[in-house]
């Protein structure tokens, strides 16, 4: 048959009579999008996205079914062509209502995968949950214990009765691995290129991590005698317990990150020495640790000491020593801290002096209740005066404080009520108002590097590539955005690592996409109640913890954690908000491609639809479906019912039905084609992009078809389980088996040591024990009943491979033809 | 796979599956494509539906192909030899067969011609209770498509005279010339993942890799060679044959990796009393199955996910798998722990990656001599690749046979090893379900799939049911003379008279307990698709 010969895109190619311009733009190399095409297949309502442009034809047309003339002229990308495909996209968006991500995840300042986790322990695959935690955060074991958990404030399951302590199962796989197997894969060999990192704290420790799994030699470079920074000397124990810490940076260290200890920048090295030493780039992660000064009278008077340096010193064992009345002051985490260290200590009373409410304060109101319980006091809305001395004592003179008018904008700022003044008796005042970055090595004559500061002492570095003002210096952490939480300063230095990796490369920075995520309702009071008329309420497991009156006699940790089966009734109280079908969703993608603009005022409010969970694998959710009719044209055995009514002028229903019939045999070939998450399976329950997905091309293991499947990867997690269609013997088809029977590869029932039988019961032993004992038993009846006296059972499950060697062992090492397996069966 | 053997010199899938699009007639028989093989079923399907081909369904059992059938013959259980050369009959009497095939690729036709002359359709339908009528309709329209294939499973193998009704298949297919050519053949569709790879390497009693004979003196110098040992000299013993010999105290130590025979085979009770009688059982699987719990040490495996190696699909297809995720715990792959053993017993295996056995397998049979890795990144090779540049066989026995001329084997019927009597009334054949796979070790651990199909049920037809006072999802106990269950009754039409289908996934219900295990004397399969029961309402 003769060729015809067109031009796309200032392309020719050369395609067979009656091709259509979409498979001839494929041929090309050209992608032109679709929704709605499926070959062979006539579209009743197609999508119209695949439109293009022909020379000489007024409108344009649809890409999908037009064929090709020869001599074509077709333009994809013309402007006109984008234009009409973002009117498209605008219109199918007015129409879709749902969450492309989860708010916790949204919320969270890592970014962490919250509800693949939940859903992983939910599975009891606990270490697969740690390691998507550790994904975006390397420090499990402390963020699991001191995170203010931003996430559990946009929890949704807030609407049903209670959120979830996400927190706390964070901190439960992470104390698993301790007594199981780490979730820590190797980190590929060092690439030779040297990065240092000044500080040891959550950001540095953060950085060297994912440098290190990025192939980098990692050198942190760190003052105190141990790692940890703020983790060891700023949190007391018994919030987070030293060996805790250790644990944690024996994680890291594992990673093949190299130490300098006791190591102070500016004393015994400067950032310029490290540049001669070869350091190709500098991480500066050196927190903020210089406590704010109050600037009031009687601030150096003994007996007035400063927070971070009691609580240092509380961790390197010189505990201070403090009279039996103590005031505390300040609002933030520090103070509560300061001040729940000194009820352990032998003291009469510890009150906390804030000049704003409680509102205002910046510290976890949570371990304010916590400290409450304790039996410390907290006055607000108090200011300090002045520290004189008395007798035997300091005298503290305080005054009430009231809200200013505002100020242009709109900011009431506390001011003395005057004749307020009050004065009392202290021991001891510990100050604990603010932090910010020591920068003292900046003074030293000698170092060339000063990157540019802000005022307040914290370091200028661009919020995108991390870099200061100075070549190949990085920052990030507390001393770029001043005392923030640990999880921020570990994202921090994850993000940062990713810039250094970027610049040493030479490679671009992934360009921050814009992200365009559907969302419920960012605001509680936006989502529609109707989404959570099934979830029953089950209210949520309280954290064990001993009791106020028996803590504070210790420094012992007062969160005990949960057990196994705690945690695995939390995690599956999880409303699953985020989208499952994010790996597949082409919606999401060609909004991104095409930059299309949705505002979230103008989506949904409302659920139109009841989301139908009848289908033992399949999920339908009307509110998503953009009505390309894939999932009924894909379904070969006439199954999916799926109608529309009210069509509008552009052809869009207003009313959907979605339908799955008893002729269904489940093989899931309409999931795998629906473009959004309006058909979903049911078992997909860790939500990833596709970037982030492992194909793992395989053979089903269920009959003697031997369809090709793809594993889809998350980690050591199988997602989903898809067919190419591209690829035989089965051409994309599966059966139910095929597409939905992997579970039973992490099932909880899955043999996972050798056993020995011990009259009644199977002991577990290791390997060697095992084999021994088998190989021992095996030979002693050979020797005493001869060779046919053992028979061996193949298996038409196991691989060739392992059939020939089975053969291969009764025939060879046996030493019998006494060999057969279940074929016939 | 012996009948096939006999007629044609090997015994295998002789098309690939793709082929069934290209058939103008598909004659399907003893198989349930729709739940044992759903993506098989889809093709057959597509092909019907879109190319027009037309399809013979023969089959006891009213199963879904029936409803894109042209014919469907419904034959008595156990008489498949006779509708067989009763199909024969006609084709021979009418002159539709194709006689310059049989002449040049064919011997020994007049013995089978003289053997089906004596079924003329009349004869048939007395004993299969298929119309004469029916029976020369399938007859014209199989010998009159251009390309007709023959597609059979264990409906046809499972019978204590399988290899006869395998050979008279093939019969069949020689007999119209459809073997060797495009969209025909003779397609056993296999139904476990690597049946197929299993036969070949070698995991059978009498033969040594790739098919090759335990007695053949070259051969035998091959492999002794290769594997440094000298190979034991006379066939060993079948697995329907080691429980007997257990029983007997000829064997006393057994190794069984992946299979659960507890629930797989034939009269339970007899396997399990072997199996408790071992000095030594040792079972590697993944699961703590029926039969891993009588053994003396269980090793875990690691599932097919979690390991490197190749499997070999029905048409004879030797496919990659890959390995996507560690193993769960301390498990080991298959291969890796036969290793560890056979060390520990003093022979070294060195193997450090499964594609080092692979090409001892190349060096070693030839059908396999051309399979290699990195050949098989796409869509894997089919059988025989003898070396690295062939680029594999799709369809067998193209220019001849393998083993020359194909070779007619007259088949007379024989009976059933057992008849319904009055006391046991009702036949008795097992099976699958969609929804599950063999003993359920893997299936019944996903939740989707156990809300289906939760238990066990017997089908069990309206007339019968009413004759039995048993209602619809009422409870029902059903007793051979092996031993009893109880499960849940499914009136349908699906069965016919007489005939109760209980599929065999539950170790719960094992309706192996109740199946008879006389077994075909060359195959040594057992009879899953026959035997005698009594059916009554539960108490």
């Amino acid at each position: 048959m003769a060729k015809l010969e067109i031009k796309i895109d200032g392309q020719t190619v050369w395609v067979d009579s009656g091709t259509t311009i979409l498979d001839a733009a494929r041929t090309a190399g050209v992608s032109i999008p679709t929704f709605c095409y499926i070959p062979n297949k006539t579209i009743e309502h197609p999508c119209g996205i695949c439109v293009v442009e022909v020379e000489g034809r007024e409108e344009l047309v649809p890409a999908c079914s037009t064929a090709v003339e020869d001599g074509m002229v077709v333009a994809s990308q013309s402007k006109r062509v984008i234009e009409s495909r973002k009117q498209v996209l605008q219109r199918m968006l007015s129409q879709h209502y749902g969450d492309c991500i989860a708010p916790c995840s949204l919320t969270c300042p890592a970014h962490i995968n919250i509800q693949g986790y939940l859903s992983l322990i939910a599975r009891g695959e606990f270490i697969e949950a740690l390691r998507l935690i550790k994904e975006k955060n390397p420090l499990p074991l402390s963020v699991g214990r001191v995170c203010p958990h931003f996430c559990e404030t946009r929890c949704r399951r807030m609407l049903v009765d209670e959120c979830l302590s996400i927190n706390h199962l964070k901190r439960f796989v992470a104390d698993f691995a301790i007594h199981h197997k780490d979730a820590d894969v190797l980190p590929p060999p060092s690439s030779g290129h040297k990065v240092a990192v000044i500080g040891g704290g959550p950001a540095g420790l953060s950085a060297a991590y994912y440098l290190a799994h990025m192939g980098y030699e990692a050198t942190i470079f760190e003052a105190m005698p141990q790692l940890g920074g703020m983790l060891r000397y700023g949190i007391p124990e018994f919030r987070l317990p030293r060996k805790i810490v250790d644990k944690e940076i024996e994680n890291i260290l594992r990673a093949g990150v190299q130490t300098r200890m006791g190591q102070r920048l500016g004393a015994d090295y400067t950032i310029k020495s490290l540049k001669e030493d070869g350091f190709e780039a500098i991480f500066l992660g050196i927190g903020a640790w210089q406590n704010q000064q109050l600037g009031i009278e009687g601030e150096d008077l003994d007996g007035v000491l400063s927070g971070p340096e009691f609580l240092k010193n509380m961790a390197t064992g010189r505990r201070p020593s403090i009279g039996p009345r103590v005031a505390v002051i300040g609002g933030i985490d520090t103070a509560v801290d300061t001040a729940r260290a000194c009820v352990r200590m032998d003291v009469d009373e510890v009150v906390v002096i804030y000049q704003r409410s409680m509102m205002e304060m910046p510290a976890s109101h949570r371990e304010v209740k916590e400290a409450e319980k304790e039996g410390v006091r907290f006055v607000f809305m108090t200011g300090i005066s002045n520290i004189t001395k008395g007798k035997g004592c300091l005298k503290l003179e305080t005054v009430r404080m009231k809200l200013s008018e505002p100020d242009e904008r709109g900011r009431r700022r506390p001011i003395p009520d005057p004749g307020s003044e009050e004065t009392r008796e202290i021991d001891t005042v510990i100050v604990a108002t603010g932090q910010v970055p020591d920068i003292s090595w900046m003074e030293r004559p000698d170092e060339g590097v000063k990157p540019h500061v802000l005022p307040g002492g914290t370091i200028i570095a661009s919020p995108q590539t991390f870099q200061t003002s100075e070549e190949g210096v990085f920052a990030g952490g507390d001393v770029v955005r001043g005392p923030r939480t640990v999880i921020q300063a570990i994202t921090g230095g994850r993000k940062a690592a990713g810039a250094i990796h970027a610049y040493l490369t030479g490679t671009a920075l992934p360009h921050p996409k814009r992200q365009l995520n559907f969302t419920k309702g960012k605001k509680f009071e936006d989502v529609d109640l109707h989404n959570f008329e099934d979830v029953p309420i089950r209210l949520g497991e309280k954290m064990p913890a001993r009791a106020p009156e028996r803590r504070t006699r210790d420094f012992d940790e007062i969160e005990l954690g949960f057990t196994e089966e705690t945690a695995l009734r939390e995690s599956k109280r999880c409303l699953e908000c985020g989208c499952a079908a994010l790996s597949k969703c082409k919606l999401r993608e060609f909004c991104i491609e095409y930059e299309v603009k949705f505002p979230i005022a103008k989506m949904l409010k409302r659920r139109q639809y009841e989301i139908d969970r009848r289908h033992p694998f399949i999920i339908i959710d009307p509110n998503k479906c953009i009505f390309c009719q894939r999932c009924r044209n894909s379904c070969e055995y006439e199954a999916l019912e799926l109608e529309g009514a009210n069509f509008d002028k552009d052809g869009l229903p207003k009313r959907i039905s979605i339908t799955i019939n008893d002729k269904c045999v489940s093989c899931g070939a309409c999931v795998d084609n629906c473009p959004t998450g309006a058909l979903v399976k049911e078992s997909v329950t860790i939500p990833v992009s596709a970037s982030e997905i492992r194909k793992v091309k395989t053979v089903c293991t269920f009959c003697g078809c031997g369809c090709s499947i793809t594993l889809n990867m998350k980690g050591d997690s199988i997602v989903e389980v898809t067919a190419d269609p591209n690829e035989g013997p089965n051409f994309g088809n599966l059966c139910v088996k095929g597409r939905f029977g992997t579970g039973f590869v992490r099932h909880p029932d899955r043999l996972k040591t050798p056993l020995v039988r011990k009259g009644e019961y199977f002991w577990e032993v290791g390997w060697e024990e095992a084999i021994s004992i088998v190989a021992q038993k095996f030979l002693e009846i050979k020797d005493k009943s001869g060779p046919d006296s053992l028979a061996g059972l193949s298996s038409a499950k196991c691989t060739n491979e392992e059939n020939y060697l089975m053969q291969k062992f009764m025939r060879t090492v046996v030493g019998t033809n006494n060999v057969d397996h279940c074929a016939r069966l | 796979m012996a009948g096939l053997a006999a007629s044609f010199g090997s015994g295998a899938m002789t098309n690939p599956i793709a082929d069934f699009k290209k058939a103008d007639a598909i004659l399907l028989t003893g198989s349930n494509p729709t739940e044992n093989y759903p993506v098989i079923a889809l093709q057959m399907i597509k092909a019907i539906q879109e190319n027009g081909t037309k399809l013979i369904v023969v089959d006891p059992r009213e199963i879904e192909m029936v409803g894109y059938a042209e014919i469907w013959l419904r034959p008595r259980p156990g008489t498949d030899v006779v509708w067989l050369n009763g199909m024969m009959h006609v084709i021979i009497e009418e002159d539709l067969y194709d006689i310059s095939y049989v002449a040049e690729r064919t011997e020994n036709f007049m013995a089978l011609k003289e053997a089906a002359l004596k079924y003329d359709p009349e004869f048939v339908e007395r004993i299969t209770g298929i119309p004469a009528e029916d029976l020369r309709m399938a007859a014209h329209l199989y010998a009159k498509a251009g390309r007709a294939s023959i597609a059979y499973a264990m409906g046809i193998t499972q019978h204590a005279f399988g290899t006869d009704n395998v050979k008279s298949i093939a019969n069949l297919a020689m007999l119209c010339g459809n073997v060797g050519i495009e969209g025909g053949g003779v397609n056993p569709l296999r139904g476990q993942n690597n049946v197929q790879g299993a036969c070949d390497m070698g995991a059978l009693p009498n033969v040594l890799p790739g098919y090759q004979s335990i007695s053949d003196q070259d051969t035998v110098r091959k492999f002794e060679q290769a594997w440094g040992r000298k190979l034991p000299p006379k066939p060993g013993l079948a697995v329907t044959d080691m429980w007997p010999a257990i029983l007997e105290g000829k064997i006393k130590g057994m190794y069984i990796m992946g299979e659960n025979p507890v629930v797989s085979d034939p009269n339970l009770k007899h396997v399990e009393a072997a199996l408790k009688k071992l000095d030594f059982l040792v079972v590697q699987d993944i699961f703590m199955t029926e039969t891993a719990k009588l053994a003396h040490v269980v090793l875990p495996a690691a599932s097919f996910a979690e390991k490197d190696g190749t499997f070999t699909n029905t048409e004879r297809r030797v496919q990659r798998v890959n390995q996507g995720l560690e193993p769960v715990g301390d498990c080991r792959p298959d291969w890796k722990i036969i290793c560890n053993l056979s060390e520990k017993m003093g022979t070294f295996m060195n193997y450090k990656y499964p594609e080092e056995i692979m090409e001892e397998i190349a060096r070693l049979v030839p059908i396999y001599g051309g399979i290699h890795y990195e050949r098989l990144n796409s869509e894997g090779i089919q059988w025989p690749c003898p070396n690295w540049e062939h680029p594999g066989t799709p369809r067998l026995h193209s220019n001849q046979f393998t083993r020359g001329k194909g070779w007619f084997h007259p088949v007379e019927f024989i009976l059933p090893d057992e008849l319904p009597n009055d006391e046991y009334p009702f036949l008795l054949s097992t099976g699958r379900v969609l929804y599950h796979y063999n003993s359920g070790t893997m299936t019944r651990k996903v939740e989707g799939l156990n809300a289906i199909a939760p238990e066990v049920i017997t089908e069990i037809n309206p007339v019968d049911a009413e004759k039995k006072g048993i209602a619809d999802r009422s409870m029902v106990k059903i007793t051979s003379r092996r031993g009893e269950i109880t499960t849940l009754a499914r009136i349908t039409r699906r069965s016919p008279e007489g005939m109760v289908f209980i599929p065999f996934h539950f170790g719960e219900a094992a309706v192996n307990l109740l199946t008879n295990d006389a077994l075909d004397p060359i195959a040594r399969i057992p009879e899953f698709k026959v035997c005698a029961v009594a059916v009554e309402p539960a108490p």
